[in-house]
């Protein structure tokens, strides 16, 4: 059991790594970006490529990809909430998942251009460790504390520097930040290139443990957002313990349940609290 | 203006009543087919999107217990008729207990859960194999003509459509609206917020599950992929925002445009379909935002004075 | 906020609407003499799909510009030979919209003959459309045999049933005579369960004992649990029913958890299961169509067709099946000596063709002979493993790595 256990967080890692991005974007911009898991498609391929020069480690090579995202998110941010600005709220948000949705597909198929239809599945190989008879594999808990790294600079950044806490500002209240000095875009297009950032190594971790195809940016971004809804927006700590949590919950619900009932459980519990804890209540 | 969109619309509904009833065979039966059932699942996805502001990811929840209900009715013996009867009951019921559940939700909640409500369906259909058919899906021999079907879906959509016209108009559409602005300033003046979204979202759910009854009737197949379908709820939310207009010719408007223009890349463009259907959807968010800035506006200007 | 009235922009609009409808409707087409074959077919160019066959498009084309260079087929009807054409439309991975595309391809495009698009539950839905315009479909990876119990006339498939898609490799393991136990890891969908039910059956008969079965959803990331209660069984062989990115996750699990059988049978195991793998990969047995070496029919055509198409037979291993189906396609109209759909049919119910896989007949609910051949990666490479006469290596067991 403790063998799940420790498989659970290493899943509920790359869970969290891949919804504290999303996190970011939509409880700092209020936008919901279908194209955050396109994003993590990218890094995989990306690192898939750079194997071809050079066997770089996934852990190196988030740090050579880092500020190609940070460049791509801000990109991103011109296309999907600068032009939105001046709507209001709701019709903001559905103009930028509209858009988002567009480069969302418009990615889908520069990425089978490139890379082709074949599933992306990177190769890196770790021993496995064996620590008082648990079987630790060494590739996943390396990936596990980056993961943990990233989250952990990212919080600092949110908390310690100037533009951290004027995205947070923002978060809170666009119009008073606003009237603080905080320039909104620049603020947003900087989250989003720290979002951008996170999906990218999501990706990277992602196709060394599990193969990936180059149309899967939706799907990855819906498991994202549920993790995200769980865990709370606009903040990493939340989605940070949901993903971990989710990782634990698919690996337990294996283990006492059968597997076909997994997903059923897991989102119908995601559904039930989301009514419970996070809806108005009737009086 | 007024009389340019009660023509277009009247236009819009007429040809598409019309075309049923002439093209019932064939692709192009089935092309106006799915351009009917977008339409119903658009409208009734607009009905508490407009008025409530709710935007639910999980609308084709309702379709998929619709198509369901009817086929397992079908497969356990009954008629047309009667398994119509019987499936529109259930899936009402199926829909209020959902309904129930989630118009406490604020909007991006609800949004959510609605999607997780979707996903579940999906699984717990491919699980419950002995009533389902599983993953396969269920198969069920014409209960109907493909005209008679092809008709069915023409006057739901106009039923829908009337809905949406009646319920925006009527006083309870006005509730929607001042619950929309402020729950708790509404229920302080005494509407009752959760009769009025319950009605709603109870407009907005019968259409879709008899939108999706008469989808199967119609293919004869459905499974769950393509009964509990995410696409088919973003479809519905495209073609209901995709235009800025007004009341129902924004919807159906917007449905015969991405229907019809995805028609198009489908069928004449090899390759980069979904590039150049993503290309479409930023030209038509990009519209909505260029009309709202002031730059935008101040060039649109300049090119009306040019066209006069 | 401010806004235009949009009245300009309606108008608009409207006309591009009226346009793309216009567009889209179908012209009527008079009847003719046949100027080519054309040969219906819907390819899953995106959606959950394509990683298996996005590309198949290139094959097809490939395929008729080989036939095309050396003439066409001879249609007596026409009284000369005729080229072929594909008319391919992406069905997105998703029935509805295949049968959409195969009722275009019906009574728009009037397709001779058509091919059945990728997977059980796509096919399923797509050939009603087949069956009510009464139009010859062949279906190709679609073997589950709910497809072919609905009675249907119109249909006929290359393959044989799933539950005996891995009966040679059974026969292998029955004449070896070594393995004793067997755990089933089965990815819960339609073709993998398929295959498990006749693999079960097929392992009793080889003498072998279930020792466990776990049924897994397709999304599953995590396998822990099943890997931990496989390694209490310890099996001799764990038999692996999924497709390709279930069965790499599950592997990368595994030998990251030190599982190690005698032997790991993984169904479909095609080069991205080797790339995605590395070294873990080596002595899996899988299942093949066709690998090089096998003497069958007219295998320097299939090697032109994938140079030609550019696709990669270690990335997709479908590919063998579809050049079957193309052959079985062209011979029909060959030997019927016309495009006439129901000569065509009753043709391809009686046909007996040979083709890169071996022959090719049909039962009478449209079941196909085609089956695959145990294949093992042995040094990086694949082998066919059994019967004798068509291995191309011996067969590596137990596992060096056991």
């Amino acid at each position: 059991m403790i063998q799940v256990l420790i498989s659970g967080l290493f899943l509920g890692g790359v869970y969290a790594l891949l919804a504290v991005g999303l996190s970011l974007a939509f409880g700092i911009m209020g936008v919901l970006n279908l194209a955050h898991g396109s994003l993590a498609i990218l890094g995989a391929i990306l690192y898939k490529k750079s194997l071809l020069l050079y066997p770089f480690s996934p852990w190196v090579f988030c740090i050579l990809a880092a500020p190609i995202f940070l460049v791509l998110g801000s990109i991103l941010h011109l296309i999907i909430v600068a032009p939105f600005r001046n709507l209001s709220l709701s019709a903001g948000t559905v103009a930028s998942l509209i858009a988002s949705l567009g480069v969302a597909l418009i990615l889908e198929d520069l990425f089978v251009w490139w890379q082709g239809w074949e599933p992306i599945s990177t190769y890196f190989s770790f021993p496995t460790f064996n620590l008082l008879g648990l079987k630790i594999p060494g590739l996943r808990a390396v990936l596990l504390g980056t993961a943990a790294i990233t989250i952990g600079l990212s919080t600092l950044f949110l908390k310690k520097t100037d533009r951290g806490k004027s995205m947070r500002a923002l978060a809170q209240d666009q119009e008073t930040a606003s009237l603080c000095g905080i320039h909104p875009g620049i603020t947003s297009m900087s989250a989003l290139g720290l979002a951008a950032i996170m999906a990218g190594l999501a990706g990277i971790f992602y196709s060394v443990l599990y193969p990936l195809g180059p149309r899967d940016g939706l799907d990855l971004t819906l498991k994202a957002l549920f993790i995200v809804v769980a865990g709370g927006m606009g903040n990493l700590r939340g989605p940070a313990v949901a993903g971990l949590l989710l990782g634990l919950l698919e690996s337990f619900a294996g283990f006492f349940f059968t597997y076909t009932s997994t997903d059923t459980m897991v989102y119908s519990l995601l559904v039930i609290y989301l009514v419970l804890k996070r809806g108005r209540r009737w009086q | 203006m007024k009389i340019c969109r009660v023509s277009l619309l009247t236009g819009i509904l007429s040809a598409l009543l019309v075309s049923a009833a002439y093209f019932s065979e064939g692709y192009l039966g089935i092309f106006i087919f799915s351009l009917i059932i977008n339409g119903i699942m658009a409208l009734s996805f607009d009905i508490p999107g407009r008025s409530l502001g709710l935007i639910s990811l999980g609308h084709a929840t309702f379709f998929g217990m619709g198509a369901y209900c009817f086929g397992i009715s079908i497969t356990q013996g009954f008629t047309f008729f009667p398994a119509l009867i019987l499936s529109v009951l259930l899936s009402a019921m199926g829909a209020f207990i959902i309904v129930f559940l989630l118009s406490g939700l604020d909007h991006g909640y609800y949004s959510l859960a609605t999607l997780g409500v979707l996903i579940v369906f999906q699984r717990l259909f491919e699980t419950l194999e002995s009533l389902t058919g599983g993953s396969a899906g269920l198969y069920i021999p014409e209960t109907i003509s493909k005209l008679h079907c092809n008709i069915l879906a023409a006057f739901l959509l106009l039923a829908t459509a009337a809905c949406h016209v009646l319920y925006s108009r009527s006083r309870w559409g006005l509730y929607s609206k001042e619950t929309e602005v402020s729950e708790e300033a509404a229920e302080a003046i005494g509407i009752p917020t959760r009769k009025v979204k319950t009605i709603c979202l109870m407009l907005s759910a019968i259409p879709a599950s008899m939108a999706g009854l008469l989808h199967l009737a119609r293919t004869s197949h459905v499974s769950p992929v393509s009964g509990f379908s995410l696409t088919l709820s973003i479809t519905a939310l495209l073609a209901s925002r995709i235009v800025p207009a007004r009341g129902i010719l924004g919807p159906l408007v917007g449905v015969l445009l991405i229907t019809a223009v995805e028609e198009v890349i489908w069928t004449k463009f090899e390759g980069f379909n979904h590039a150049l259907f993503g290309l479409i959807l930023l030209a038509a968010a990009f519209y909505q935002g260029v009309e709202s800035s002031e730059t935008g506006l101040n060039f649109i200007k300049k090119i009306r004075a040019c066209e006069k | 906020m401010k806004t235009l009235k949009p009245s300009k922009s309606f108008v608009w609009l409207v006309a591009i609407l009226t346009f793309s409808i216009i567009f889209v409707l179908p012209g009527s087409a008079l009847a003719e003499t046949p100027k080519e074959i054309k040969i219906g077919a819907t390819v899953s160019m995106s959606g959950k799909f394509s990683t298996e066959v996005g590309p198949f498009k290139q094959l097809m084309d490939a395929y008729a510009a080989e036939i095309n260079a050396q003439g066409g087929i001879y249609v007596k009807a026409a009284g000369s030979r005729l080229p072929i054409k594909f008319i391919v439309y992406d069905d997105k991975s998703d029935g509805p919209t295949a049968r959409k595309f195969y009722e275009r391809l019906i009574s728009v495009d009037k397709a001779d003959i058509l091919l059945g698009p990728y997977s059980s539950p796509v096919t399923f839905a797509a050939s009603i459309a087949a069956e009510e315009n009464k139009v010859p479909f062949i279906a190709i990876c679609a073997n589950s045999h709910k497809i072919y119990n609905r009675g249907f006339q119109w249909i006929v498939c290359v393959i044989d049933k799933a539950p005996l898609y891995t009966h040679r490799y059974w026969d292998m393991i029955k004449a070896e005579g070594q393995a004793k136990t067997v755990a089933f890891v089965v990815e819960d969908t339609l073709h993998p369960q398929g295959v498990y039910r006749g693999a079960k059956k097929l392992s009793e008969t080889a003498g072998l004992k279930e020792v466990l079965l776990k049924v897994l959803p397709a999304g599953t990331h995590d396998f822990t649990a099943a890997i931990v209660k496989i390694q209490e069984t310890s099996p001799d062989i764990v038999f692996v029913s999924a497709n390709v990115p279930f069965s790499i996750a599950f592997m990368r699990q595994a030998r990251e958890l030190n599982l190690n059988p005698k032997e790991f049978h993984v169904i479909h195991h095609g080069g991205v299961f080797k790339k995605g793998l590395g070294a873990g990969a080596e002595d899996v047995v899988g299942q093949s169509y066709w690998t090089q070496g096998m003497n069958y029919g007219h295998p320097e055509r299939f090697v032109a067709v994938l140079k030609r198409s550019g696709i990669s037979l270690d990335d997709f291993p479908w590919a063998p099946a579809y050049m079957m189906a193309f052959e079985v396609a062209t011979q029909a109209v060959e030997r019927v000596g016309s495009l006439d759909r129901k000569d065509l049919m009753l043709a391809l119910k009686k046909l007996k063709v040979m083709t890169i896989g071996g022959v090719v007949s049909f039962a009478e609910n449209g079941v196909g002979t085609i089956n695959t051949y145990p294949s093992q990666i042995i040094d990086g490479k694949y082998h066919i493993i059994w019967p004798p006469q068509v291995a191309t290596a011996g067969h590596r067991y137990p596992s060096s790595k056991n």
